[in-house]
């Protein structure tokens, strides 16, 4: 009975999470917010006395995630901040009317990220605390190294040409230039939100939610919005165009990519995927797309599974905390025994499975879907339920609607405008939007090397 | 619904392809193919005619492109509304005061809050080997543990080092942990005021009561038991309270305590599983007083009963047998002609009587002074260090 409750929690979060991330710029992330809000308010949501139960639920709501937006990263054009490496070369394949056999392989990808972890991360549990205390307290310049390597490997996009040296100049470095520009205003950004609670203590454990949904939800909408291409019939193919080399070759860098966003703190999979990309030099698009679709998996779960690494393991007992779920979920439970390790192995055994099954199924009738309804007005509708999802987190919280909480709202959605209008500037002036990520991984980087609260300070922030 | 739509596209023809009239440098540009896919106008290059998408110049012929007004205005929304957004946020963080809080109230959805939390230092640690400095911190709706990993340093550099029984006001972050609670980080030191400390309400032991919690208390009494573990129970013949003896929060100093000596103890009230306990400030609140005394009675063993369980109390008599323990020390037995007591000595209190060699042999006077225990049913006195063994020959 036990067991059978945890297993119909794990499929109410995977099957719940495969027709939720359809629609565009909802994250899990957020999502989640929304779950442990109204689980303050309403605790028969999950069972007392089983804490097992919420994270089996979010474990295959995390995992169909990973899967399944694919999807309206793909069709709908909002990519979160782990898929927006997809898009180019997924939106290559979607213009030439291929966008279900990219998304299937994206799902291919992803499937081989979860066997990955199946196979190759039972003995986490000996290897990872070994691992930390080694890497550990170096851990603040192995991730100035990824910051350097972020900057240092955008090139110029531009074509260089104009009549004066001024034009040709600016031509060739202006995109490199605003993804400067755009990492130097996050990590700002990222300072302030770090040292001040913006939004109402009560919801500060969502306090990056209006950042996140700003940089790239509403930012991705909006393009979206604006966007006046218009997407080809897509053929539904029975097969994929891949074989076993190009399964090889697409499953590494992912496997490697989305182990070290999983470990690293600030490093989504998106990054870990193209510094793994670039290490293992594919070139190949189909390589490209599966690999991400191996990355996207493999960090998003990799990074709530290392959660359930017994603290016990580690030397000093505090066990490890990567990503928002863990961060969100541990002042509700810390793993004691290895079997939770093992049962949340099979937990993400069996929503893999159900979420690439269901990611054909999901990827049919949203291609059938915007044959019918323009992506755009999908946008639009989007748009409109993700700024409601912010406006009313503090009442969702709070568990009230007033004054108070309305005035929350508004001061939520202003942090959400300002970090949509951030996460538009790579979109217009063509530079990575991972970029971005320098709203976490600066603040962080600078705190595991001493500096945080100095340059607070000299911010004027402390 | 329209099969044909999703119908796989036509079999690729055995016949060899026509010839492209395109040259094979605009192959590549596949917008040139007449009727593979129409592309809005305004996603044309003017110049050339190519596929541009939202570049600004011509990739292939550098032509400048007439942009939309939409895409100009929303560039100009972007970039000005980062830079403005960003200023009014930096004004306002940087003049906002971190919202005050209860530290009852405090639930799972304030993890990473950064709040100002007014209260009492009910303890302290400081480990200076690391740096560490760990505070308890309580304003009557509860209490939070407070620390910080390498400020110690930085907090006596600042002189804002917190006593216990000190009011502070702080600001820090909070972190909630299934396993550790909820706790405070103290990561700005200069962010942390020692407002006042309270003055310290004299009562005698017997009068301290829940109400007093949290708030600063000055006793007096004498020293039942000696200091054990950190601790030592102090008595004013009426009641006991556990006074906190902890080096890591009075440092070196902290006063040689003798059963029977009179003492002052000045510090905060606390509870301590379930039971009170004094905490003081610092080594100088615990001072010497003359004139307490508590008398300890002494009684004839069969006065001994268990209605004086945990009462201190003195006998004496000669030693009427030994049986060793196992793991040092033994069991005496204590004989005064109206009955029969055991004495339980363990090997860390029998190592350091002097001349312990006699208490082996019967017949040997002593004076024993000790907590009056139970073991399978009877009274024994229970000697709470070396000194309660008194040798008499």
């Amino acid at each position: 009975m036990h067991l059978l409750t945890l297993l119909i929690y794990a499929l109410a979060g995977t099957v719940l999470g495969c027709f939720l991330f359809v629609v565009p710029s909802i994250h899990f992330l957020n999502f989640s917010g929304v779950i442990i809000a109204a689980w303050m308010h309403y605790s028969g949501l999950f069972p007392l006395g089983e804490p097992m139960a919420l994270f089996v639920f979010f474990m295959g709501m995390v995992v169909s995630f990973g899967i399944m937006n694919t999807v309206p990263s793909m069709f709908l054009g909002a990519p979160d901040e782990s898929a927006v490496f997809v898009v180019l070369p997924g939106a290559k394949y979607m213009l030439q009317g291929k966008g279900y056999e990219a998304a299937m392989l994206t799902g291919v990808g992803g499937l081989l990220g979860i066997g990955f972890l199946v196979v190759f991360t039972p003995f986490f549990f000996f290897a990872l605390p070994k691992i930390h205390k080694v890497i550990g307290p170096h851990m603040h310049w192995i991730l100035g190294l990824i910051i350097v390597y972020m900057l240092m490997s955008e090139w110029p996009k531009g074509t260089g040409k104009g009549d004066t040296w001024w034009q040709k100049f600016k031509g060739a470095w202006a995109n490199l230039f605003a993804g400067i520009a755009t990492f130097a205003l996050s990590s700002f950004l990222g300072f302030i939100i770090f040292n001040k609670t913006m939004v109402p203590v009560q919801m500060s454990f969502q306090a990056l939610l209006p950042v996140f949904v700003g940089m790239f939800a509403v930012s991705s909408l909006i393009s979206a919005i604006l966007s006046r291409q218009e997407i080809p019939p897509q053929h539904i193919s029975r097969d994929i165009d891949i074989d076993f080399k190009i399964l090889g070759k697409g499953c590494l860098p992912g496997w490697i990519g989305g182990l070290m966003a999983a470990y690293l703190p600030g490093v989504t999979g998106g990054i870990g995927g193209l510094i793994a990309g670039h290490a293992t030099a594919q070139r190949d698009d189909r390589i490209f797309v599966m690999s991400q679709g191996v990355s996207k998996v493999v960090y998003y779960t990799g990074q709530f599974l290392l959660y359930f690494v017994p603290a016990a393991y580690f030397l000093d007992g505090g066990g490890l905390r990567r990503g928002g779920m863990a961060i969100n979920l541990s002042p509700f439970y810390k793993p004691q025994i290895l079997q939770e390790y093992v049962f949340m192995l099979g937990v993400i055994l069996v929503a893999g499975c159900i979420s690439y099954l269901l990611l054909s199924f999901n990827s049919r009738w949203v291609i059938k879907l915007i044959t019918r309804v323009p992506y755009q007005k999908i946008s639009y509708a989007a748009l409109v339920v993700v700024v409601l999802m912010v406006f009313f987190m503090p009442a969702m919280v709070m568990g009230r609607i007033d004054g108070e909480t309305l005035l929350s709202g508004f001061s939520t959605i202003a942090i959400m405008a300002v970090s949509t209008c951030l996460g538009l500037i790579p979109i217009f002036y063509h530079c990575r939007r991972s970029n971005c990520m320098a709203v976490i991984i600066v603040p962080i980087c600078l705190n595991m090397a001493g500096y945080g609260t100095a340059i607070a300070g000299f911010l004027g922030l402390s | 619904m329209n099969e044909d739509k999703y119908a796989p596209r036509a079999p690729v023809s055995p016949e060899p392809a026509p010839e492209s009239e395109l040259k094979p440098i605009d192959q590549a540009d596949t917008s040139r193919e007449v009727g593979l896919r129409d592309y809005p106008e305004e996603t044309l290059c003017p110049s050339c005619g190519r596929f541009v998408g939202a570049y600004e110049k011509c990739p292939y012929c550098g032509a400048e492109l007439k942009k939309r007004m939409s895409l100009i205005l929303w560039k100009r929304i972007a970039v000005f509304g980062t830079l403005l957004g960003l200023a009014v946020m930096w004004y306002a963080a940087s003049r906002m005061e971190p919202a005050e809080v209860q530290i009852g109230e405090i639930g799972e959805t304030f993890n990473n809050a950064i709040v100002t939390v007014e209260g009492v230092v009910v303890s302290r640690k400081l480990y200076a080997d690391r740096g560490m400095i760990m505070l308890r911190i309580a304003d009557g709706s509860g209490t939070i543990g407070a620390m910080s990993y390498k400020g110690l340093p930085e907090f006596q550099k600042l002189g804002n080092l917190p006593r216990v029984g000190d009011k502070v006001r702080t600001v820090g972050q909070i972190q909630i942990d299934a396993k550790y609670g909820k706790s405070l980080g103290l990561n700005l030191p200069h962010r942390l005021a020692i407002l006042e400390a309270e003055e310290a309400q004299s009562t005698a032991v017997s009068q301290l009561r829940e109400s007093l919690v949290n708030r600063r208390v000055a006793v007096e009494g004498a020293v039942k038991y000696p200091p054990r573990y950190g601790k030592v129970t102090i008595t004013d013949g009426a009641a006991d309270i556990v006074v906190a003896l902890d080096e890591d929060n009075l440092g070196e100093g902290i006063p040689d305590l003798k059963v029977g000596e009179g003492v002052r103890v000045t510090g905060v009230l606390v509870v301590d599983k379930n039971d009170l306990m004094i905490v003081p400030g610092d080594a100088a609140d615990i001072v010497a007083v003359e004139g307490v005394s508590v008398e300890i009675p002494r009684l004839a063993i069969k006065g001994v009963t268990l209605d004086q369980l945990n009462d201190v109390v003195e006998i004496e008599g000669t030693t009427a047998g030994f049986r060793a323990f196992k793991n040092g020390g033994g069991a005496l037995t204590v004989s005064d002609g109206t009955g029969t007591i055991s004495v339980p000595l363990f090997a860390g209190i029998f190592d350091q009587i002097k001349d312990n060699g006699l208490l082996k042999s019967s017949g040997t006077k002593v004076r024993i002074r000790g907590k009056v225990g139970e073991y399978r049913n009877q009274p024994q006195i229970q000697p709470l260090s070396a000194e309660g063994i008194t040798i008499l020959r």
